[in-house]
């Protein structure tokens, strides 16, 4: 298992259209990928699990996946945060 | 002309009951009436109920798709991304999971179990307190009902109550309810296939301006989401999928329409005075603190009727006494010059129904409704009192109590009044002790009792929508009657005069609401009747306006002075044709 932390960038934190947007990668990997902000634990998969987070610009995120491509969903997951989920 | 060009076009045919001309893409709503319950199956057939759940989810999200599609197409991307996400809910792992086992662990059915994961989540969701999921309820709500709809092989169109973009909204019908929570800027226009001129929702049409047509008969499930039509509100036309050539034509119209309007409004400032110079106040007609714009706007003399229901149907709960209070108090800071009548709670009859713990009635009209219902629920009641007798100290405002049917409920209403004012004098709040308490009169029986009452009220304000409805026993609503609905009846023309002369006897002062008082042959009987304060919807104050400053009182007084001998509605719209056409042919 793998995990990172980062830190929400962009304005809108993560509302409908980022959420899909995460959810949609995370799903595309064999891994469980799964979020975590403060202490709330939810399945980057699902999007209601997602949504309920309610993280907005500036809330820490850790990101944990855990798989064959663990590696590769982390790294691609980060950089969508860092991205700031093509807003702007 | 507009048969010609229409020849090949696909129009359906309704009554137009708000002027205007709008084109667009439609937006079809509608509400689900289906209770589901818990339907067993056996321990068999539980795989073939998980199969029949997750074809339920992939037709639902087929749908999603088309519509993405569509609307990516026609909108652009931005707007179709949350049809991205609405898909990705009927992929929720969580959801799925939770559906599933459920499913397997109570032998339910699964529209059963699907519903009850739902409500978990939205629960959930009210109890996060976080604005923007409270917002997102909307979205799962609505992809829970297509998924529904499939389950029960229902066609019950969509849940969506949040519209995203501008566009015409087709129903089967709207409740004020969904009116209320309309936008002027995100609707082009209604189109419903029940109603009637008088109906809530042409009443709130005609109000917010906007174009409508109702009683077109299997709109919402003839057409798709997406669908462009036009809509011709005055000659209740509704053209589906138009040529490019037939949406020229009524771009024009449109165009036409609006120079008409913009001449109608500069009679705005005009005086509301009578040739022989007799003050004739018109007053607006409102439901929501943002209309109180609209006085200014349109020159009305105060507020004749704050229709107050309407606050208690945006909040879908009863709003606190501080939220009334800072409307009323807004509304009384603006009736300094002139006053403002505050009605209090008409909720039930074909009004509000979406407060939780209202029974459904067989006969709503006939039921627990308006000062019924508050005088059996007097905390409500109490609470609405109490923040307008607090308004009451910054303008001049009154209070009027409706549905009142007998003397018995306006002396217990005015007992509750004196209580609530007991109560804030020893707080020390101030409040106008003075303030006038009026009946509204439209149940037959109150004008039969008009002396009585008056001697507990400090004025009358007939409210003839309900007036003839009582009196004609006509569902406004039910288009299959609706025809029989016309203040033109003798009886009702009897009963409106019969109101006026008590009030002339008995120094009573006798306003009129209703949209008798917006329509130009209306305005026109009540005046010769002896009226010289009407309520009406604030867009139409122009034109009665330009009406009345042509009019000579006691002339019109003496012209239909006999109206009410005339033995039929026929024989009286003959009369109104032949004698007062000309007051009104400058606006035709």
């Amino acid at each position: 298992m793998k995990e990172e932390t980062i830190i929400i960038k962009n304005e809108l934190g993560l509302h409908a259209r980022p959420a899909a947007m995460l959810v949609k990668l995370s799903t595309s990997f064999d891994s469980e990928v799964e979020l975590e902000v403060n202490e709330i634990k939810v399945n980057a998969k699902s999007i209601m699990g997602v949504l309920m987070l309610g993280a907005n610009q500036g809330t820490e995120v850790i990101i944990r996946a855990n798989g064959d491509d663990e590696e590769q969903a982390l790294k691609e997951i980060k950089q969508l945060f860092e991205d700031g989920f093509g807003e702007k | 002309m507009d048969f010609e060009i229409l020849k090949n076009s696909d129009v359906r045919y309704g009554l137009g009951v708000s002027p205007g001309i709008a084109i667009g893409s439609v937006f079809i709503y509608g509400k689900p009436f289906f209770k589901i319950s818990l339907r067993k199956i056996t321990d068999e057939n539980i795989t073939a109920e998980i199969a029949r759940f997750h074809l339920a989810l992939k037709q639902a999200k087929e749908d999603i798709l088309k519509i993405k599609g569509k609307v990516s197409t026609d909108l652009g991307e931005k707007y179709a991304f949350i049809f991205e996400a609405h898909s990705l809910i009927l992929e929720d792992p969580k959801i799925i999971d939770n559906t599933e086992k459920i499913i397997r662990e109570n032998n339910s059915c699964a529209e059963y179990a699907f519903e009850k994961v739902l409500n978990g989540i939205l629960k959930t969701i009210e109890f996060l307190d976080n604005d923007y999921l409270a917002e997102r309820v909307i979205d799962i709500k609505d992809v829970g009902q297509k998924v529904l709809n499939y389950l029960l092989e229902t066609d019950i169109p969509n849940t969506l109550s949040e519209l995203r973009i501008s566009a015409l909204i087709v129903a089967r019908d709207l409740m004020p309810g969904d009116t209320a929570s309309l936008e002027k800027e995100k609707v082009k226009g209604l189109v419903t296939e029940l109603g009637s001129y008088t109906s809530h929702t042409a009443i709130i049409a005609r109000a917010m301006e906007i174009p409508a047509v109702v009683g077109v008969k299997n709109i919402s499930t003839s057409l798709q989401f997406g669908d462009k039509i036009i809509l011709d509100g005055k000659k209740g036309l509704v053209i589906v999928n138009p040529s490019d050539e037939v949406i020229k034509h009524y771009e024009n119209l449109q165009k036409k329409h609006l120079e008409k309007k913009k001449y109608l409004l500069s009679f705005t400032k005009l005086p509301q005075k009578t040739v022989d110079n007799k003050t004739i106040h018109l007053r607006a007609n409102i439901e929501s603190v943002d209309e109180l714009k609209l006085l200014a706007e349109y020159g009305a003399h105060g507020i004749g009727l704050f229709r107050t229901e309407y606050l208690f149907a945006r909040g879908r709960k009863f709003p606190s006494e501080e939220t009334q209070f800072e409307v009323y108090k807004k509304t009384a800071q603006l009736s300094k010059d002139y006053s403002s009548i505050i009605r209090t709670l008409d909720i039930g009859g074909d009004k509000i129904d979406i407060i939780e713990g209202m029974p459904q009635e067989k006969n709503p009209f006939l039921g627990w409704r308006a000062i019924r219902f508050c005088l059996t629920n007097t905390d409500i009641f109490k609470t609405q009192l109490r923040a307008i007798l607090r308004a009451s100290a910054f303008g001049n405002l009154k209070i009027m109590f409706p549905m009142i049917s007998s003397i018995e409920e306006m002396t217990t209403a005015k007992v509750i009044i004196k209580e609530v004012m007991k109560d804030l004098s020893e707080s020390g709040i101030e409040y106008d002790a003075n303030i006038p308490i009026g009946t509204m009169i439209e149940i037959p029986s109150a004008v039969l009792i008009a002396e009585s009452l008056a001697k507990v009220s400090d004025f009358f304000s007939i409210g003839t929508n309900d007036l003839i409805q009582y009196t004609l026993a006509v569902d406004r609503g039910n288009e299959r009657v609706s025809y029989l609905y016309n203040y033109l009846h003798p009886a009702v023309l009897k009963l409106i005069k019969q109101t006026i002369e008590v009030g002339k006897k008995t120094k009573t002062p006798v306003s009129v609401c209703g949209e008798m008082a917006g329509d130009p042959v209306g305005a026109l009987l009540l005046i010769g009747f002896g009226v010289r304060d009407l309520s009406l919807n604030p867009f139409a104050i122009p034109i009665i306006k330009e009406i009345i400053k042509n009019v000579n009182s006691v002339e019109l007084e003496k012209l239909i002075q006999n109206i009410t001998d005339f033995e039929s509605t026929e024989e009286i719209e003959g009369f109104v044709r032949s004698k007062l056409k000309d007051y009104f042919k400058m606006i035709d």
